[in-house]
């Protein structure tokens, strides 16, 4: 049986190798990675939805641009203290999931993918249509950082970006573990294999299929208005169906329904993406087999590595230590 | 537990390991070549601008032997795909790891506001070679950020005043694809339509890139108006001209345009064309002796047409960048490059180029009308005006 | 009227898919503690009403009412809520997941903690091993971290069993549970449905009539949708209508 205590690990590691990034690395990298935690986070977030729950969703960005454009328009059309405009933000994205998720779990499949697919676009061409109050096709630029008033921590500098950040994802990535841990998460895999089981058992499918649909959503949300912060401007761009893609892609590389794959996945395609689009005016292309690549050799996604490798283990060391692996099977 | 101690340990060496390598790469030179960002999409539907722009920008360059004020002139080229994200991915890469000195490109509309942010928060010199977004050279507009290119609207406003004063037309309507750019270009000719005493009977604003206008045309009463305005661009361009033709508008109404109806559309639309005007910062039918050098040089870089707007705006931009770092005889003293950028004072192929106090260019805009040639439609040059800036107003 | 109190009630049942009648004017009362078989030739709507009873189908017509309340307009997790539980003719369990994952996740609903969202569901498993028991009850203890799909089918049968038993039902609907099974496993099966709870009513389809005459003291028997006959086994095992459809084949 798998370890209770095995995903604080990762995550306390992580966090430790996360922390020491400013102190060895330039400015740049540092914003970098700042950005590859958020999507990280927003795939993270999203395999509640995609790899638990079985719900592929090619809309999943309008979560994550909405919760900016809300801040956004809080802040400069509102006047509102940046931080409640963030919090707005978030909140406007995830009611909107709230209210939205009885219509959508109603769809599997493809379906669900489509009709999530529209959603997006519609958020997309509100925002490229809404005049002055959403900045159109130019979105919103000059969105100023909040600040935490403490004189050592400043969010207007790259570092103190950064670690903001990543206490952010450090806080979200262990309530996500919590979740997908706990009878509520799994339960929402029962969902994805066998819902009619799950009903005849005494479990309402529907109201833990939008429960799931919300917290992704939710997560797409805070990551969103990070995003915005850190980039200090909100386009249209953050909603489109390209960036959907990206983010069910990272789920899918990074392996469903692991939590971390989706996380380094994430990440992890971010700066992959920055890197060869540098080296290379084919990048499309080389991004295209790389991930053609990556599901072929890997179907089980990034995750399933760690698995291959305690297989391996096991087997080397399976004959010895025979009566220990009841787990293991043929 | 022990193994993953191991584990970490290992981990967080190879990262120190990896980011002294990294520390010492990014380590400046002091008189190393200096390092220009050009970020322009080559790839996604404003690829093919991307490259001409790319081009032009190169061309100036080798033009020069790629040395200014004795420094070697180093381009760093990377592709936006015409998406905001990845503009400031790849700004944020050149300025942090290819450690450039300044950026310059964009092409589209969209990316313009994101960048010019980037650069104000950078604080990092930004030259938009073509990008026409008003706001970035408006009252908000950053130190760091220049234009030199048109902004939206600034040719129009020499179109709209010559159409009511000039061509002596009195109700037009106007037909523009719905995004921001349409609305600031129209805008632009509206406004000193207007106050020249004309009036805009008409807004027709088709979805972005349709070739379907029969359903706006057919709003339009074609006896209440005496010209219309269109900003459309390649097959939407063709096919606007043609319906408005099938509608029996033209000949009767005459058709103004912004610069968008390029050599080859109007090779395709044949008779339908003559008479046309437009207006814009560059054609290649300028007489002068620079731009027959330009001609000259462009022909000489293995081209086989004449240059366009674009091709023209990237070699424009770098002309205009290269001219300030003669003058402040570098890039390191980054205030006196931009100082020399605002000063700027050029004769370029398209007349005399300066900037106004908001980094916008202010140009000489050309005003062409459509007439029969030997081997088909040629543009020629009916109007020059001088010193156009980006609020620019009929004197008088 | 008798005193036995009543577990489930069908009035009138009717289902109807497009233009086929699957039911037609069914009537069934099932005592509580009872063990109801139901009988019929293939495609004659015995799945069908176990789908009714369960609520995964809305019936035409007709009521269905459980320990008394009428239960037909309301959806299958309030049905499985009342105590009822069924098992799957063909077998329906969550593949990927370990035949413990698949128990605990009838023992959480019945133990009212699957709605907990922070606290990790293995421990509240080890605290209080209600799937382990099971499994140990039903023999399958030993397979407890396999993954289902990696289970025979035989394996697979007495875990859909299994996973019904745990929601801890008054009312079980088994359909055609010994499907496929060899005959050792038949019989152990046999066994299992004798070992089970008096006050648990037990509703079960069958072929094989060895089972149902074994096991079962009412039967319904359904030809086309509509019963043909009703009543205590032993009386219906003479019946010369029931004889010549189902029995004399
Ligand atoms: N969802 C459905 N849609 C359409 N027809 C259906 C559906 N379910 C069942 N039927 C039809 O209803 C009739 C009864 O089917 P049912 O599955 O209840 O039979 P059964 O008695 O369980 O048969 P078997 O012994 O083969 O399991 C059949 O004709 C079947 O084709
Ligand atoms: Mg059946």
């Amino acid at each position: 049986m798998r370890s209770v205590l095995r995903d604080e690990r990762i995550l306390l590691a992580g966090t430790l190798v996360l922390c020491v990034v400013p102190f060895v690395f330039g400015n740049y990298w540092t914003g970098l990675l700042t950005q590859a935690l958020i999507f990280a986070g927003v795939a993270m977030g999203l395999d509640i939805l995609v790899g638990f729950t079985g719900m592929p969703s090619l809309g999943h960005a309008a979560f994550f641009g909405l919760s900016g454009y809300g801040a956004a328009i809080g802040i400069q059309r509102y006047d509102l203290n940046p931080w409640l405009a963030a919090l707005t933000g978030i909140l406007f994205s995830i009611a909107l999931a709230v209210l939205f998720a009885p219509l959508a779990v109603r769809m599997r499949g493809l379906a669900f993918l489509t009709i999530m697919l529209a959603f997006g676009q519609v958020c997309w061409g509100i925002a490229t249509r809404g005049g002055d109050f959403t900045g159109g096709e130019n979105g919103l630029p000059g969105i100023p950082r909040p600040s935490l008033g403490l004189g050592w921590w400043d969010l207007k500098t790259t570092d103190g970006f950064y670690y903001f950040t990543l206490v952010c994802t450090v806080l979200v990535s262990f309530v996500l573990v919590r979740i997908a841990r706990s009878a509520f998460g799994a339960s929402l895999l029962g969902i994805r294999e066998n819902e009619t089981r799950m009903m005849t058992m005494g479990y309402h499918v529907a109201a833990r299929r939008a429960a799931a649909f919300s917290i992704a959503a939710g997560a797409g949300a805070i990551f969103g208005v990070l995003s915005a912060f850190f980039n200090g401007y909100v386009g249209p761009g953050t909603l489109d169906w390209r960036l959907s893609a990206q983010f069910l892609l990272s789920v899918v590389i990074g392996g469903a329904g692991s939590l971390w794959g989706p996380f380094v996945a994430g990440g992890g395609l971010h700066i992959v993406k920055t890197y060869i689009t540098g080296q290379t005016q084919y990048w499309p292309m080389v991004l295209g087999a790389l991930y053609v690549f990556a599901v072929v050799v890997l179907p089980g996604g990034i995750a399933s590595l760690i698995t291959l490798a305690r297989n391996r283990r096991n087997r080397s060391s399976g004959p010895a230590t025979g009566s220990t692996t009841a787990v293991s099977s043929k | 537990m022990k193994r993953f101690l191991t584990l970490f340990l290992a981990l967080s060496f190879a990262f120190t390991g990896l980011g002294v390598a990294v520390a010492q790469d990014a380590t400046p030179e002091a008189s190393g070549p200096i390092k220009i960002g050009v970020l322009n999409p080559t790839t996604g539907s404003f690829a093919v601008f991307g490259e001409q722009v790319n081009a032009g920008i190169q061309l100036y360059f080798d033009s020069i032997g790629n040395e200014v004020a004795g420094i070697p002139i180093e381009l760093v080229f990377a592709d936006t795909a015409g998406d905001p994200q990845q503009a400031l991915d790849q700004a944020r890469r050149l300025v942090g790891e290819e450690d450039v000195d300044m950026l310059m490109g964009i092409i589209n509309s969209a990316v313009v506001p994101p960048l010019a942010e980037f650069a104000a928060t950078e604080e990092i010199p930004l030259v938009f070679s073509v990008g026409g977004a008003q706001v970035a050279t408006g009252p908000d507009r950053s130190p760091y950020v220049f234009r030199t290119a048109l902004a939206n609207g600034q040719q129009d406003r020499v179109l709209g005043w010559y159409t009511a004063e000039i061509l002596g037309k009195q109700s037009a309507a106007t037909f523009a694809w719905d995004f921001i750019v349409g609305e600031e270009r129209v805008g632009g000719f509206a406004d000193t339509f207007t106050a020249a005493g004309g009036e805009i009977v008409s807004e027709q604003k088709p979805p972005l890139g349709t070739t379907d206008y029969g359903p706006f045309i057919g709003q339009v009463d074609p006896t209440s108006i005496d010209v219309a305005y269109a900003f459309f661009s390649g097959p939407g361009a063709l096919a606007f001209a043609q319906q408005m033709a099938d509608f029996g508008l033209t000949p009767n109404v005459g058709l103004v345009a912004s610069d968008y109806f390029t050599a080859g559309i109007l090779e395709e639309m044949g008779e339908t064309a003559l008479g046309l005007v437009q207006a814009g910062g560059y054609t290649s039918s300028i007489d002068t002796p620079e731009n027959a050098a330009y001609l000259e040089a462009f022909a000489a870089s293995g081209q086989d047409r004449l240059p366009g707007t674009y091709d023209y705006e990237g070699y424009l931009s770098a002309m205009v960048v290269a001219d300030a770092i003669e003058r402040a005889g570098g890039i390191g003293d980054e205030q006196a490059f931009l100082d020399a950028l605002a000063a700027a004072d050029i004769t370029t192929p398209s007349g005399q180029f300066t900037f106004d106090e908001s980094g916008q260019a202010v140009r000489t805009i050309f005003v062409t009308e459509v007439t029969e040639g030997d081997g088909g439609p040629v543009q020629s040059i009916v109007e020059t005006v001088d010193g156009v800036g980006q609020s620019w107003a009929a004197a008088g | 009227m008798s005193a036995t109190p009543v577990a489930l009630t069908v009035q009138k049942l009717t289902v109807r898919f497009g233009g086929i009648v699957a039911l037609s004017d069914v009537d069934l009362t099932v005592a509580k503690g009872s063990r109801y078989g139901i009988l019929g030739p293939n495609g004659s709507g015995k799945t069908t009403l176990f789908n009714s009873i369960s609520g995964l189908n809305t019936p035409a017509s007709g009521t269905i009412a459980l320990h008394g309340t009428d239960v037909t307009n309301r959806p299958a997790r309030a049905r499985a809520k009342m105590g009822l539980a069924r098992t799957f003719q063909i077998t329906s369990l969550f593949p990927s997941l370990t035949v413990r994952g698949n128990v605990a996740m009838a023992t959480r609903m019945a133990d009212g903690v699957a709605g907990s969202w922070w606290k990790p569901a293995d421990l509240q498993i080890s605290a209080n091993d209600d799937a382990g028991a099971m499994l140990e009850q039903l023999r399958i203890g030993h397979l407890a971290n396999r993954t289902v799909r990696s289970l025979g089918y035989g394996e697979q049968r007495q875990l859909e069993i299994a996973m019904a038993l745990a929601t801890r039902p008054s009312v079980l609907l088994l359909d055609e549970p010994t499907a496929g099974l060899s005959n050792a496993e038949t019989v152990a099966l046999t066994e299992l449905v004798r070992t089970f709870p008096k006050e648990l009513t037990v509703l079960i389809i069958e072929h094989d009539l060895g089972v149902i005459f074994e096991l079962t003291d009412q039967l319904t028997v359904l030809q086309n949708g509509v019963m043909i006959a009703s009543g205590p086994s032993a009386q219906i095992r003479e019946d010369p209508i029931v004889k010549e459809v189902y029995l004399g084949r």
